[in-house]
């Protein structure tokens, strides 16, 4: 059998390409390549800004989440206090 | 042959788009050097150099989710099949193939001659392409995690809007080739922070 597909084998990259090697084989090079190099640096960093801000949202959330049960049962104990007095 | 190119067998169709560009940067993450036929001009010579980039390519990916009836007349797609066909043809050593789909059980209908194989499923959707690319991917030095693929995926989505204004489609020579440039240097960038 030469070769196996799908979920029968894991392919092992040894090491990975460099883009340097990428642009020479695709021609690309000058301008074309600055102007990938920035699109690339304003994507990860827009990336980077946005799982920050999740990230931030989510803790905050959290936070929310954690007063918001802390709070229970206070409102549940003063329900049932104003229960018993009634 | 470099050891990471990977020929991507994929359907170029708007639709398919969220699902390429997963692809490409899944791929890309895992260090490799996707390929296609993209990166071929439409002239005479055509299918000797689909077997040119085939041949130097140690892995292939051929998503089969789209063999489906398409066009007006509609009528099948072969292409995808096809060159998973010449794919198992050139290489008879050490090459590694792996077949993605939408839905379990779909290939062994169209394709019985693969019986036993299993292709990997991603549900047609680009999380499910991460996932399907990390099960048939691996890299020795460094150990890609989902959080890696949603960076970079998140990073290559933001420079899509670019290549296509560029570009006017994702699907051609230039617009491939800028996607991959793009994936390996964000994967780079993002791997040397770490």
């Amino acid at each position: 059998m030469a070769s196996r597909s799908s979920s029968a084998v894991r392919y092992i990259i040894e090491e990975p390409a460099s883009p340097e090697e990428t642009q020479r084989l695709f021609g690309i090079k000058g301008k074309r390549a600055a102007k990938l190099d920035r699109w690339v640096t304003e994507a990860l960093a827009a990336t980077k800004d946005v799982h920050h801000a999740s990230k931030k949202k989510a803790k905050s959330g959290s936070k929310r989440k954690a007063r918001h049960s802390a709070k229970k049962p206070a409102q549940a104990s003063r329900t049932r206090a104003s229960f018993l007095s009634a | 042959m470099s050891a990471s190119n990977v020929f991507l067998n994929v359907p170029f169709d708007r639709e398919y788009e969220p699902l390429y560009v997963a692809q490409i940067a899944a791929l890309t993450a895992f260090g490799s050097t996707p390929r296609s036929v993209l990166e071929i001009p439409p002239h005479r010579g055509r299918l000797e150099r689909l077997r040119t980039i085939i041949d130097g390519c140690e892995a292939s990916v051929h998503d089969l989710s789209r063999v489906e009836l398409w066009g007006k007349p509609p009528l099948p797609r072969f292409n995808m099949p096809f060159e998973l066909g010449l794919a198992l043809g050139i290489h008879r050593n050490n090459h590694k193939w792996f077949i993605f789909d939408s839905k379990p059980h779909r290939m062994s209908h169209s394709l019985n001659d693969l019986g036993g194989y299993d292709p990997a499923i991603h549900e047609g959707t680009p999380e499910g392409v991460l996932r399907a690319v990390t099960n048939a991917f691996g890299r020795k030095s460094l150990k890609v995690r989902h959080d890696d693929l949603i960076t970079l995926w998140s990073a290559l989505r933001a420079v899509v809007p670019r290549v296509r204004r560029e570009r006017g489609s994702l699907f051609t020579r230039a617009a491939f080739e800028d996607l991959v440039v793009a994936g390996q240097k964000s994967a780079r960038a993002h791997f040397s922070r770490k």
